[in-house]
């Protein structure tokens, strides 16, 4: 856990490091002109760099970012540092904003896609060469060809401004994540995101499938006269899950850093948005905070993999 | 101002439509989106090509003629937030200004919200009760307010004095504060000497009692009364369990006063009543109808009903939602307001797709509006670069450029009008109609025979063409350095004039960055960059000042940011200073002086005058278009009005359909 813990640690101080070189040394542009307007005065540029922690070495602007990485009181996302740019808000009450809305957008997707993806699989395996596994495969291809910015808005077009079936994009102001999950706010975003991860699981669970019913152990298994349904489900598929967990895990952490496209499209305040805003904005401390958020959960991730590898695998023991 | 799509800083234009990083991604989503269009009329089975509909109405009213009805509650969408959080100091941006005229903020003078043909572009008194009083010399102003006109909640027992608006110069003067355009009163005596410390007062300022407040002036300045209806001049209370803090409920709070502001409009953000000013600042809690990057929440303000002293905002609406997605699809929201779902879009344009629905379908047309803009696009030339150092080679390009083609890849009629000189015709009366000492048949330029023929005329006479054939033939017309933004239209159009001015012998090397890059470049005289053109400009108020005080007084070029991209007015010394060869570049700076110690009519005149000085004797620019603001709006809008001194529709003057609030 010690280990882990450092790592974790190691990692989030890594990339820290590598956005803060890149941000200060491949600028796209020059946070003081927006704050200054169109004739400022020295006086005023000098202010506002103060401001913006900018007229300190390097050395110190990072050290006053990393400070704020620690998950302490008065340093995690201090406001003195992790202020936004682009609004002069906090990053920190942004953030905490929109994680709500991320968090209900990924995990809905990430059921969805799972219940759709990983059955399909194991029919498609179990049922292999038949007019199932071919329509299968005829989803899996249709749905990973189809980009998910064009996805989402023939789903918006179709199922809310031509049928009316399902609410608009947006979220209503006056209601909370889950009353907007409830009354149905999430479900195309969720089908947009989902349907390209379901058909690439439902391929993945096929193909990992197919080779573990090949194994030795799994002849075993038969031999030793279990039901087929056992075979499949007790010793195949489990074998056959672990890479699928594996890239589960990152997936699901790679959207909780933002899901952009789909956020964007169907305007859900999410972190995506804020970090695609954010970059475009010159907006260091936004980035950052981004970044950072999203580099947690993929640590975070992998580490949860890690233990799930576990329980999956009996070959495998967690140190 | 802002002035495009994706809401840029009032530092300059910024791009042009479909300019910028989300380029690629806007054109994926634009044929998607067509595509989809395209399969809903085939399974409804009607004819989207069948009308030759109009791009380009034009009108100050839409649904208009509808009885209105008060009442009901505006649903606006964004795509970006405020700037500074609504820091009536800071905020140097269009939407914020736009959100202070109509609802937040009163000022001693301001605009009725209305288009050029209602005197928008006029300031009326406000919370002043009748036009100022300016003394012989122009130097000392008397404004007499109104009386028993009161702050929002929770100060609605509060009445807005005189020494309220020396409160709020005195903050805008704070170097802390960092305000965004404070250089505009540095013309009050004793505000520069504040800002540095050396006074404790503005002594140009006097609250002479409660209801009288005169200016002392260092200089003429005819359009004090605009820069005093801009937002830093809007007065700030008294802090009641305070009284003795100088900036009164502001106090304490540089950085975020916007989310405690305290409303003196028809409209306050919501929950404003629960702004308590007696903790110390760090304690208070700030509004909650103000969340950055998600909401604008603003509910009728109390005290502006009770007073009932506003004689030109009727601010039909119950209240305005504003919901802010920044980085989302406006695409989508332009469908959801055909939809009705939501009422207006605050922004400067539409998609393509969505303008040509909008205008050709029947049923939407009168929800679609094309306004003129304050703001214009230009090529300027360095002054003191060759052979932009010739004003033969200068009024040469000017006859060169086509400006009809580059407009046609700006979107045609509806992105704007095409300019023969600088500054947008409403500021100037009218005055220039039709002006445009460069003309070309259909302002085609070199891509016409007979503009060829112009431009070649003119270079002829420039020293950078030596045998007289029309054509430069020296080293400095070739690989000159032209720096413009990426995008799939700004670089066509780029290519469209390095054409042009190829047909008189003037060879551009385009260069082409984001928006944020290419401006890092001129910003920076030092660069020496000979050729921009992605240059342009938007009014901070309706009057020229503001369109000649940045890019064409020599006393404004600055060491960095600067907008004075042509270098007209450089000295000697700064010219030395930048590491220019050339010494010496043509000055309006004369005429700048005259005109802004006018008035009225005769300072009018005397811009229109400026105007035609610039464009024949200096020429250092090639003027492009007069921006066009495409605006839509929900069937349940009524009584459409668009206010010129914002550029949006004014929520102050629109209403609700009858059963629709």
């Amino acid at each position: 856990m010690i280990r882990r813990t450092l790592f974790l640690i190691l990692v989030l101080v890594v990339v820290s490091l590598f956005t803060f070189v890149v941000f200060v040394k491949l600028p796209s542009g020059d946070p003081i002109a927006r704050a200054v307007g169109r004739h400022p005065s020295p006086e005023l540029v000098a202010e506002v760099r103060e401001n913006f922690g900018l007229d300190r070495p390097l050395y110190i602007q990072y050290w006053r970012f990393a400070q704020g990485m620690i998950p302490w009181p008065g340093l995690f996302l201090n406001e003195d540092v992790y202020f936004s740019y682009r609004t002069r808000a906090s990053v920190k009450e942004a953030m905490l904003n929109r994680l709500p809305v991320t968090l209900a957008l990924t995990i809905g997707a990430a059921i969805l896609w799972l219940l759709i993806g990983i059955p399909i699989g194991i029919v498609s395996a179990i049922r292999r060469g038949s007019l199932i596994d071919r329509s299968a495969m005829i989803f899996a291809l249709i749905g990973v060809s189809m980009p998910v910015f064009w996805l989402g808005l023939v789903l918006l077009y179709v199922f809310h401004f031509w049928l009316g079936w399902l609410p608009t994009a947006g979220l209503p102001k006056d209601q909370t994540i889950l009353q907007s999950v409830a009354e149905g706010y999430f479900v195309l975003p969720w089908f947009t995101l989902a349907i390209t991860s379901a058909a690439f699981y439902s391929r993945m669970t096929r193909g990992n499938l197919l080779e573990t019913m090949g194994e030795d152990y799994i002849r075993t298994a038969r031999a030793k006269g279990l039901s087929e349904r056992k075979v499949i489900y007790r010793h195949g598929l489990r074998a056959a899950l672990t890479p699928i967990v594996t890239m589960f895990g990152l997936d699901v952490a790679f959207l909780l850093g933002g899901a952009v496209i789909t956020e964007s499209l169907f305007q859900l305040p999410g972190l995506g948005q804020y970090a695609i805003v954010s970059l475009y904005g010159t907006d260091f401390p936004a980035v950052m905070g981004v970044t950072m958020l999203s580099t947690f959960f993929i640590v975070v991730a992998n580490f949860a993999v890690d233990i799930l590898y576990a329980f999956l695998d009996p070959r495998v023991r967690y140190t | 101002m802002a002035d495009h799509p994706e809401h840029t800083i009032r530092t300059d234009r910024g791009g042009r439509k479909e300019r910028g990083g989300k380029r690629m991604r806007r054109y994926l989503k634009l044929v998607a989106f067509v595509a989809i269009l395209a399969l809903a009329a085939a399974a409804c089975g009607g004819d989207e090509e069948g009308g030759e509909g109009e791009t380009g109405v034009t009108g100050a009213t839409g649904a208009t003629g509808a009885e209105i009805e008060p009442g009901g509650t505006l649903n606006v969408w964004m795509d970006t937030d405020v700037t500074a959080q609504f820091d009536p100091q800071k905020e140097y941006f269009q939407v914020s200004f736009a959100f202070y005229r109509c609802c937040l903020l009163r000022t001693l003078m301001s605009y009725n919200g209305k288009g050029p043909d209602e005197d928008g572009e006029k300031i009326f008194p406000d919370l002043a009760a009748a036009e100022p009083t300016v003394s012989e010399d122009g130097l000392t102003w008397t404004f007499t307010l109104k009386q028993g006109v009161h702050y929002a909640p929770p100060l609605q027992d509060v009445e807005i004095t005189a020494q309220d608006f020396i409160r709020a110069m005195m903050r805008t003067a704070r170097p802390e504060v960092a305000a965004g355009y404070s250089f505009y009163y540095s013309v009050i005596e004793g505000f520069d000497e504040y800002a540095a410390g050396e006074a404790d007062t503005i002594t140009g300022m006097t609250a002479v009692d409660d209801y009288t407040l005169e200016i002392k002036l260092t200089g003429p300045a005819g359009d004090l009364g605009y820069r005093l209806a801009m937002p830093a001049a809007a007065p700030i209370p008294p802090n009641p369990a305070d009284p003795e803090a100088p900036l009164g409920v502001a106090e304490g709070h540089d950085d975020d006063y916007g989310r405690f502001l305290v409303s003196s409009g028809a409209y306050m953000f919501e929950g404003s009543e629960a702004l308590d000013f007696s903790l110390p600042p760090k304690e208070q809690e700030p509004v909650e109808g103000y969340q950055p990057d998600t909401l604008i929440s603003l509910v009728r303000n109390p005290s502006w009903v009770a007073d009932g002293q506003d004689d030109l905002r009727p601010a039909y609406l119950d209240a305005i939602s504003v919901e802010i997605c920044p980085g989302c699809d406006q695409e989508v929201a332009e469908k959801k307001v055909a939809a009705d779902e939501i009422d207006h879009i605050f922004a400067n344009g539409v998609a393509a797709t969505t303008a040509r629905t909008f205008s050709q379908d029947p049923e939407l047309q009168d929800q679609y509006f094309v306004e003129p803009g304050s703001g214009n696009y230009y090529i300027a030339m360095n002054l003191a670069v060759p052979p932009f150092d010739d004003l033969a080679v200068r009024k040469a390009v000017n006859y060169a450029v086509n400006k009809e083609g580059w407009r046609r890849l700006s979107g045609g009629e509806a992105s704007g009008e095409i300019a023969g000189y600088f500054t947008p015709p409403g500021l100037l009366g009218g005055l220039l109609e039709g002006y445009d000492p460069y003309a070309t048949p259909n302002s085609q330029g070199a891509d016409t025979p007979e503009g060829l023929e112009l431009a070649k005329a003119a270079m002829s006479e420039s020293k950078y063409d030596t045998d007289g054939d029309g054509i430069c033939d020296a080293p400095e017309c070739k690989g000159v350095l032209s720096v413009g933004v990426v995008g799939r239209v700004a670089e066509a159009q780029d290519a469209l004039i390095a054409q042009n001015l190829k047909a008189i012998g003037i060879e551009l090397d385009l260069n082409s960055f984001d928006n944020s890059t290419a401006y890092g470049k001129i910003f920076d005289p030092k660069n020496q960059i000979p050729f921009s053109t992605f240059a342009g400009w938007l009014q901070d108020y309706p009057d020229a000042f503001t369109f000649y005080f940045f890019p064409m007084y020599g006393p404004s070029i600055l060491d960095q940011y600067n907008t004075n991209y042509t270098m007209v007015g450089a000295t000697p010394e700064q010219l030395e200073k930048y590491g220019y060869e050339v010494t010496e570049v043509p000055s309006m700076d004369d005429k700048i002086d005259e005109c802004t110690a006018l008035e009225g009519d005769a300072r009018v005149q005397c811009w229109a005058e400026a105007d035609k000085m610039l464009m024949e004797e200096i020429a250092p620019i090639v003027p492009l278009i007069f921006s066009n603001v495409e605006q839509i709006i929900s069937s349940r809008v009524v009584n459409y009005t668009y206010s010129l001194f914002d550029n949006q529709m004014a929520y102050d003057q629109v209403a609700l359909a009858p059963g629709s609030a």
